[in-house]
């Protein structure tokens, strides 16, 4: 792989800035070691190439067109420049300024950052991936475009880059190449926070140019806000989906499973991310059963977009994310619930929980919780039955990184699991220092083109070789194995890096939820309830 | 005329300074209240800090009491400090140099501090006794050259030497680096070719306390302190002020997990009120709409 200066951002090329090679990759342990076995990446057609920015790392997740002429370049120039502006000013920009404006101003540029980033040290350390490449680039923009003399300061420092589309178009895909896991902040000696360079960066191309990936912005926080949900489903849809649900997995397992909805004064609303009631509807169904076997007075929400916790404004958008959860808070207002319990899904948690909190004003500002610690307390409670010899197979947690690194719950999930599977193993590194599961950031949701290759084998790599090491006792196909990731997104990207690497077949690996496990350990569920071929 | 001058440049760079790091700390300090964006570990959380946990882990956590630990905060802080646990934990490989180049700083401060006491002591008529000043005075001196030089000329070669640092440093960079070398090496220097270098530095601080001068500078001094006061008046303006900067990215975002209150809502009210300016056409923002209004999308 070839070194890649800062400044070459600009240049204009027709090969990539630093193309991907799979065997620049770091190796992964057997049987996933060999290159040649490993499926390779969908190659661009030349129409693509031809119509789409392309020249990053020839990795194409956002489809954005190339300009039709000069004046077009020219507008995309002057609204870049006024959107540095106005991530700087305090009106437009107060939901992060002071962050921002500390990473960008004190920055000791010691790289201490890239030794803890997954996705820089998994692709062989290209240069593009470093945690400060992208924060740097930005940070000389800013300088040079929005501080008094700043251009001539640029020249002097010689820290000079050049502003066009190019620049622009690369540095839009590269704000795509992060997950926001905000590992690098973790390991940062001042506290700064490159993920946050990536948010705000993705902000400047939504909220100033309009450019935002199709899945996050169109299709994710626009149609739940015009039809009720990311998935696309409308509150008879989701009802629909849940009461068939709920009779199907009533009849197979032998219990009755009843969905209470629209329950006005419940104790607790419960949001999901609607991705589960389609992918994995096992997981909606193990809350209704183990919150009915506990006796808690809970709802679920059919009022858009409440029967739909995803909020990908967090990725990219702050008036998204602001539309979003005050929406989610209205209706909880309206049921009057005492509390509204986050599902399994790690950004939901983020946005709602916290970042929310200086959002929501007067009485929308309902008390939220985690799911994990909800349920906990019911497990620890012995409201419901326990078998954990039900669960006599190798378990691993994941640690959405959203719920754990961000929002400082580690043990709920993990006394859960020690009480009822034994032979929960960690991953090493685990907890608060967890990696990312490559999909975070909204990239589990992203598919255009060849970024599924990439997520799964550069961003996701790492989290693969934990699973592997995790379960290196048993690395064969005949011991089923079980990854616990309590999170929607997190599972949709191991769901894709386990079918990329045929890893069911070849190590017998399995994902889930947390709830799963807690309703296959019930003794009243006759038939086990973790299907092992979930992929 | 050239004792006035050190006369001069020593308040001059004293009030740059001051002035510099006040404006730097105000214009962070005054900087709007932010969404939520804490990180763990949160080293306040008083049991669960050790593994990272947050008060987010208890059930209906926001009717149960904060059990907050601000010994934990100092202790995590003085690790930072003195140990620079962050960079141990995370790169080996700049580590020793970065500590001894900051424990060399450190002991230049304490060392700089105790003469200023004594200085300050004997304007007041008062004489302390040279086994409390002088003595660690001198030790402190020692240290902070000999740890500052190795620690400034390390980092400068690492800099200079090692492809992901060198693509990263700017002039600046390899600038405050320089000038640290000469501060440190020069009062090195000074000390092992000069008897009573310290008593040399102690006498010209005496004649700045007291605005007198008629002090004459060797040559090793005359760098030395040169460079300190260069260093002094250049600091706020350099990255070097992070460790001003580091209090704000622990306290005021990483561990600020303060919940809304009145008062805070109030603020959060008159930020909503704001005018949006952002162009996109998904916003309906027009630069009169506030906030509010683009966020019910009215
Ligand atoms: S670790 Fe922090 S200070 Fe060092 S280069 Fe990375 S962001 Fe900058
Ligand atoms: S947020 Fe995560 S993926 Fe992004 S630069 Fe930091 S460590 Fe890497």
């Amino acid at each position: 792989m070839k070194p890649t200066r800062i400044k070459n951002i600009s240049k204009i090329t027709r090969e990539p800035l630093s193309a991907n090679e799979i065997d620049d990759l770091v190796p992964l342990p057997p049987p996933y070691d060999r290159v040649e076995d490993q499926p390779g990446w969908k190659q661009l057609t030349g129409e693509q190439r031809e119509a789409y920015a392309c020249d990053l790392d020839g990795v194409v997740a956002l489809s954005l067109p190339k300009p039709k002429n000069a004046e077009e370049e020219k507008q995309v120039v002057d609204s870049f420049v006024s959107g540095l502006r106005k991530l700087l000013s305090k009106e437009n920009n107060w939901t992060f300024l002071q962050p921002l404006t500390l990473t960008l101003d004190y920055c000791a540029r010691c790289q201490t950052c890239a030794q803890s980033c997954p996705v820089y040290q998994e692709s062989g350390g290209n240069e593009i991936y470093r945690p400060t490449y992208r924060s740097e680039i930005f940070r000389r923009l800013v300088k040079k475009y929005t501080k008094r003399g700043g251009a001539l300061l640029a020249k002097l420092k010689r820290e000079d880059i050049d502003l066009n589309w190019t620049t622009i178009s690369r540095l839009y895909e590269l704000s795509y190449r992060c997950t926001m896991c905000r590992r690098c902040a973790q390991a940062c000696p001042m506290g700064l926070d490159n993920g946050l360079i990536t948010h705000e960066l993705r902000k400047l191309f939504s909220q100033e140019l309009g450019w935002a990936p199709r899945e996050l912005h169109e299709k994710g926080t626009v149609q739940q806000l015009t039809v009720g949900s990311s998935t696309g489903m409308k509150p008879a849809v989701v009802r629909d989906n849940i009461s068939f649900m709920d009779e199907d997995l009533s009849e197979e397992l032998g219990i009755k499973i009843e969905t209470p909805w629209d329950v006005e004064g419940a104790d607790v609303l419960l949001i999901h991310n609607a991705g589960e009631i389609l992918a994995w509807p096992e997981n909606p169904a193990a809350f209704a059963i183990i919150l009915n076997a506990a006796g808690v007075k809970w709802t679920l929400s059919s009022e858009a977009p409440a029967y739909d916790g995803v909020n990908y404004g967090l990725f990219y958008d702050d008036f998204q994310l602001a539309r979003i959860v005050t929406r989610h808070m209205e209706v909880a207002k309206k049921l009057g619930v005492k509390k509204v319990i986050m599902g399994e899904c790690g950004h939901q948690h983020k946005a709602m929980m916290t970042i929310a909190d200086r959002i929501l004003t007067g009485n929308l500002n309902i008390p939220r919780e985690s799911s994990l610690t909800f349920i906990e307390d019911i497990v620890a409670s012995g409201r419901i039955a326990l078998d954990p010899s039900r669960n006599d197979f190798p378990v691993t947690l994941h640690d959405p990184c959203n719920i754990v690194r961000n929002l400082g719950i580690v043990e709920p999930q993990r006394r859960i699991l020690r009480k009822i599977c034994p032979r929960f193993r960690e991953m090493e590194p685990h907890g608060v220092n967890n990696y990312c599961c490559g999909g975070g950031g909204g990239a589990a949701i992203m598919s255009q083109h060849n970024f599924k290759d990439w997520r799964v084998s550069v961003s996701g790599r790492m989290k693969f070789r934990q699973i592997l090491e995790a379960f290196s006792d048993s690395p064969g196909p005949e011991i089923k194995k079980y990854v616990c990731a309590p999170c929607s997104n997190c599972k949709g990207q191991i769901r894709d890096i386990f079918e990329y690497y045929g890893a069911q077949e070849k190590s017998g690996l399995t994902y889930g939820g947390l709830v799963e496990l807690i309703v296959n350990a019930m003794p009243e569920i006759k038939t086990p309830y973790i299907k092992w071929d979930v992929t | 005329m050239s004792e006035y001058i050190w006369l001069i440049a020593t308040y001059a760079s004293i009030g740059i300074f001051a002035l510099g790091m006040a404006v730097r700390v105000v214009r962070i300090a005054r900087l709007p209240l932010h969404l939520r964006w804490e990180l763990a570990p949160v080293p306040h959380e008083r049991d669960k800090h050790e593994y990272g946990g947050s008060f987010l882990e208890e059930p209906d956590w926001w009717m149960k009491p904060r059990e907050r630990s601000r010994m934990n905060e100092l202790l995590f802080m003085l690790k930072e400090i003195f140990f620079l646990h962050a960079v141990r934990k995370n790169n080996r490989r700049i580590w020793p140099f970065s500590l001894a180049f900051h424990t060399g700083l450190y002991c230049l401060f304490f060392m700089a501090c105790l003469l200023v006491a004594s200085a300050a002591m004997s304007a007041a008529g008062y004489a302390a006794p040279a086994a409390l000043i002088e003595t660690p005075a001198g030790i402190l001196g020692g240290a902070a050259y000999l740890l500052g030089s190795m620690g400034a000329l390390g980092m400068l070669v690492l800099r200079g030497l090692d492809r992901d640092l060198r693509s990263y440093s700017g002039l600046p960079a390899y600038l405050n680096l320089a000038v640290l070398f000469v501060l440190f090496a020069s009062g090195g220097f000074g000390m092992i070719i000069e008897d009573g270098f310290i008593g040399e530095m102690q006498r010209f601080i005496n004649a700045a306390m007291l605005a007198r001068p008629g002090l004459a500078l060797y040559h090793a001094a005359a760098i030395h302190l040169g460079a300190g006061l260069f260093f002094l008046a250049l600091l706020p303006f350099t990255s070097m002020v992070h460790f001003a900067a580091k209090f704000f990215t622990y306290h005021t975002v990483l561990w600020d997990d303060r919940r809304m209150d009145a008062a805070m809502e109030k603020e959060v009210g008159a930020l909503l009120g704001q005018p949006v300016g952002w162009k996109s056409s998904h916003l309906g923002a027009d630069g009169t709409k506030n906030w509010i209004d683009v966020v019910k999308g009215e």
